[in-house]
């Protein structure tokens, strides 16, 4: 189980930001077995460090726990600091889908969902962003990478998720910046969009079978794609399909659909 | 949330329900009200079986392993198969194995689960160190055998009706290869079968496999097989390459696509169940010398067939275990033997066993005696029978396994199972409502039968 295979990444490290996360876990695995070291924040230290023992143990790699809260913001770059040895790509993976119709009447609860998905994200890979820009200038062929997970449902506003979809909406549009903004120093930002997943997430949701994926089938996508250096992943593909039609529904229409 | 139907290994009883499948095991994730946690659903019957269930299946952590002492700690979803993928190649075994490794640890605990080494090494729970319990309230509560011992030994055997086994740490065996040296005998009778076994008992492994329609002077006639780890000597002697001395099983060969038929399934028992005659016929007398097996075939020889359950068609099966005390066993054996004959009612798979001492805790099944493994098509008139079964058990101060029961009386359970008032009294002080139940724990008046 542990890589026989000469190491290349044994001294590279990646920061899970939401480590706990279904996609995030699948993605520690498939990056465990190709031999890198991981750093795993979450805003449970415990569970974290629980799955660190597992990925260290199954891969014979070296993982770390960290306590990080998305919505937390003052904390951000001291935690960044701290985050040693210091990573050379980061996934952010947090994000929370919350309770939309609570959060209609509750404004802390409307900030919330804002918060984690988008506002936190903004936070954090803002910090990430200046440190590589500034250690790439010293270490040019390291391959650093950002990637975050945002959703098909910030391609359009939904009656049935509207926060969620707005706040993942800004986050989409600020990946888009970020990458441009990175796009000289040769630093890769990659937008993961997937569709329905099989998670905690979604659990207690009956998900259509066809364009429902495994936590695992997007980790392999978005391990992929940061090997590819790619912009924007979808998972699955048709996604993509579905809202080229969807996002061209004049608005006269869209806007009497429930969904 | 849709209702599924949620069924046990057998098939039978099932019901509607929902059953989440949560990422790691914690409280936020319980259901609400009644609900039952389970692990790989290999109960036979209604021990797996609730309205509402929390599955283990994707906790899967491992999260601490002791090298030089072989201690394992995990989450309770791993199944065995994948403890052995990870702990084989390092040269640890599990230190009791049921016969099939598509287990969870978790399901391998609440049913304090024996093996063939039973005699030797006592049930599963001997070799667990710790466990950490998850109660409906939220409390997480580490228990051992001198850390609340009595919370330990109601929840060994406690069928998940104690709090939600969240991770234990287990003490593995050390192993040299990964393979046995195997004997097999054959025996001409019941009395001629039980003094091979009692003959055999220096044997680490042993078990015996009966043919159920041998009648008259040839009652119980059968085959015990016995089985110790072979040495690395042994191995390099066998011409076996060094390579394979720590290998590791391989995923089932087959898979059942379907349900067969009922029809299909009773034509095929109504055949199927000659084959013992058949094997036992086709079988030397006398072995030459042992032979070398990987561990798969000897500890598992049903896993190669994915969901072989869905052989026994739509209407299921029942298995049905007991445990007779050892003074009482030849003749207890025998007359559940002919009851079962003169019903015709014939049994697929019957195995013999010969288990050393119990533990003492509450629900463990184990105690000092023989037990007898029957497996039947589901049919009306087997009811009955089984009932008869269970009489000749009780009166001789047996028992019936609660992981294979499906149909057994509440009266039956408490006379086999003495310890049953003091597991009550654990059961009230970690679970005051009644949260954690099964349909089987309702049936014999663990809980009451209307839920929080
Ligand atoms: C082919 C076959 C061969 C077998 N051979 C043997 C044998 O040789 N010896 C033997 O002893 N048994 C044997 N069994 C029975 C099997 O070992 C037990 O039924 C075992 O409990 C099944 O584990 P599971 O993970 O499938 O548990 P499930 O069937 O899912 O659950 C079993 C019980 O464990 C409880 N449970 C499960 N997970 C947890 C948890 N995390 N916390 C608390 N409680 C939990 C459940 O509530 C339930 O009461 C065999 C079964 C099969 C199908
Ligand atoms: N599942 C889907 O269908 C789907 C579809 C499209 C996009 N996505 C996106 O995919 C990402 C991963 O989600 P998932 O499906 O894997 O769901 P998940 O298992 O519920 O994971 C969400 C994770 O976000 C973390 N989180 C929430 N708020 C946080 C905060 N303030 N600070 C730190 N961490 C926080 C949670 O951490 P805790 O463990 O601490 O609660 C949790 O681990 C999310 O961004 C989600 O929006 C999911």
């Amino acid at each position: 189980m542990k890589p026989t295979r000469p190491n290349a990444n044994a001294k590279r490290w990646i920061a899970i930001l939401g480590c706990e996360s279904g996609i995030a876990r699948a993605c520690a695995h498939r990056w465990a077995r190709e031999g890198w070291n991981l750093h795993l924040a979450s805003r449970n230290k415990e569970e974290a460090s629980r799955t660190a023992a597992d990925l260290a143990l199954r891969y014979g790699i070296q993982a770390k726990a960290w306590a990080f809260d998305a919505v937390d913001y003052p904390t951000h770059a001291g935690f960044w600091k701290k985050c040693a040895p210091a990573p050379t790509g980061v996934l952010a993976a947090f994000g929370t889908l919350g309770d939309h119709d609570r959060a209609l009447r509750d404004g802390g609860a409307a900030r919330f969902i804002l918060d984690a998905n988008f506002t936190g994200a903004v936070s954090i890979l803002t910090a990430v962003a200046d440190d590589f820009g500034a250690r790439k200038k010293k270490r040019a062929s390291e391959p650093f990478f950002i990637a975050a997970i945002s959703s098909v449902a910030g391609e359009r506003g939904r009656r049935s998720n509207y926060l969620y979809g707005s706040a993942k909406a800004g986050l989409t549009a600020f990946l888009s910046g970020l990458r441009s903004r990175l796009q000289p120093a040769g630093i890769p930002v990659l937008t993961v969009i997937p569709g329905f997943v099989r998670t905690d997430m979604t659990a207690g949701v009956a998900l259509p079978p066809l364009v429902t994926a495994e936590p695992d089938e997007v980790a392999r996508a978005i391990v992929r794609s940061v090997k590819k250096r790619a912009d924007v992943v979808w998972v699955r593909p048709v996604w993509r399909l579905i809202f080229l039609v969807l996002r061209h529904l004049p608005e006269s229409i869209f806007k009497r659909l429930s969904f | 949330m849709r209702n599924k139907p949620i069924a046990p290994w057998g098939r039978f009883p099932t019901c509607e329900g929902v059953e989440t499948f949560p990422e790691t095991p914690r409280a936020a994730a319980f259901p609400a009200g009644r609900f039952l946690v389970r692990g790989l659903a290999r109960s036979y019957g209604d021990a797996c079986v609730q309205r509402r269930v929390l599955s283990s299946r994707k906790w899967k952590r491992l999260l601490a392993f002791d090298q030089k002492k072989g201690l394992l700690t995990c989450e309770a979803g791993l199944s065995l198969a994948e403890i052995l993928e990870y702990a084989v190649p390092q040269g640890w075994f599990l230190p009791v194995t049921p016969g099939t490794k598509w287990v969870s640890l978790g399901g391998a605990i609440a049913s304090d689960v024996h093996g063939k080494n039973h005699h030797a090494a006592g049930s599963f729970s001997r070799h667990v160190a710790e466990i950490e319990l998850l109660l409906p309230s939220g409390e997480v509560l580490r228990t051992s055998p001198k850390r609340r011992p009595e919370v330990f030994a109601a929840t060994c055997g406690g069928m998940g009706l104690t709090g939600v086994i969240r991770s234990a740490t287990l003490k593995l065996e050390k192993i040299e290869t990964a393979y046995l040296s195997q004997s097999v005998y054959r025996a001409e009778n019941l009395a001629e079968l039980m003094a091979l076994i009692e003959a055999r008992g220096g044997e680490p492994f042993t078990v015996a496999w009966l043919d159920v329609n041998a009648s008259g002077k040839s009652m119980g006639r059968g085959h015990l097989i016995t089985g110790h780890w072979a040495s690395a000597r042994e191995l390099e002697k066998a011409g076996i390459p060094r390579e394979k001395w720590l290998s590791v099983h391989r995923p089932p060969k087959f898979k059942l696509p379907w349900t067969l038929p009922n029809f299909v399934a009773s034509l095929a028992n109504a055949v199927g169940w000659k084959w013992a005659s058949w094997v036992y016929h086709r079988l030397p007398r006398k072995y030459a010398s042992p032979s070398l097996v990987h561990y798969d075939p000897f500890f598992y020889p049903l896993d190669f067939i994915d969901d072989w359950n869905r052989a026994y068609g739509e209407n299921g099966f029942l298995q049905w275990q007991c445990v007779l005390p050892r003074e009482k066993s030849a003749e207890g054996v025998r007359l559940i033997l002919e009851t079962c004959q003169k019903a015709g009612l014939h049994s697929f798979v019957t195995v013999l066993k010969l288990f050393g001492k119990g533990n003492g805790y509450p629900l463990s099944f184990p105690m000092e005696g023989y037990i007898l493994c029957l497996d039947f098509n589901r049919t009306e008139r087997l009811f009955p029978v089984l009932d008869r079964l269970d009489e000749i058990v009780v009166a001789r101060g047996g028992r019936i396994y609660l992981a294979k029961d499906a149909r057994m009386s509440a009266r039956t359970f408490a006379k086999g199972y003495p310890g049953l008032p003091a597991f009550r009294k654990i059961k009230k002080a970690l679970d005051p409502e009644g949260r954690l139940a099964s349909l089987q724990a309702e049936r014999l008046g663990l809980v009451t039968r209307r839920g929080p």
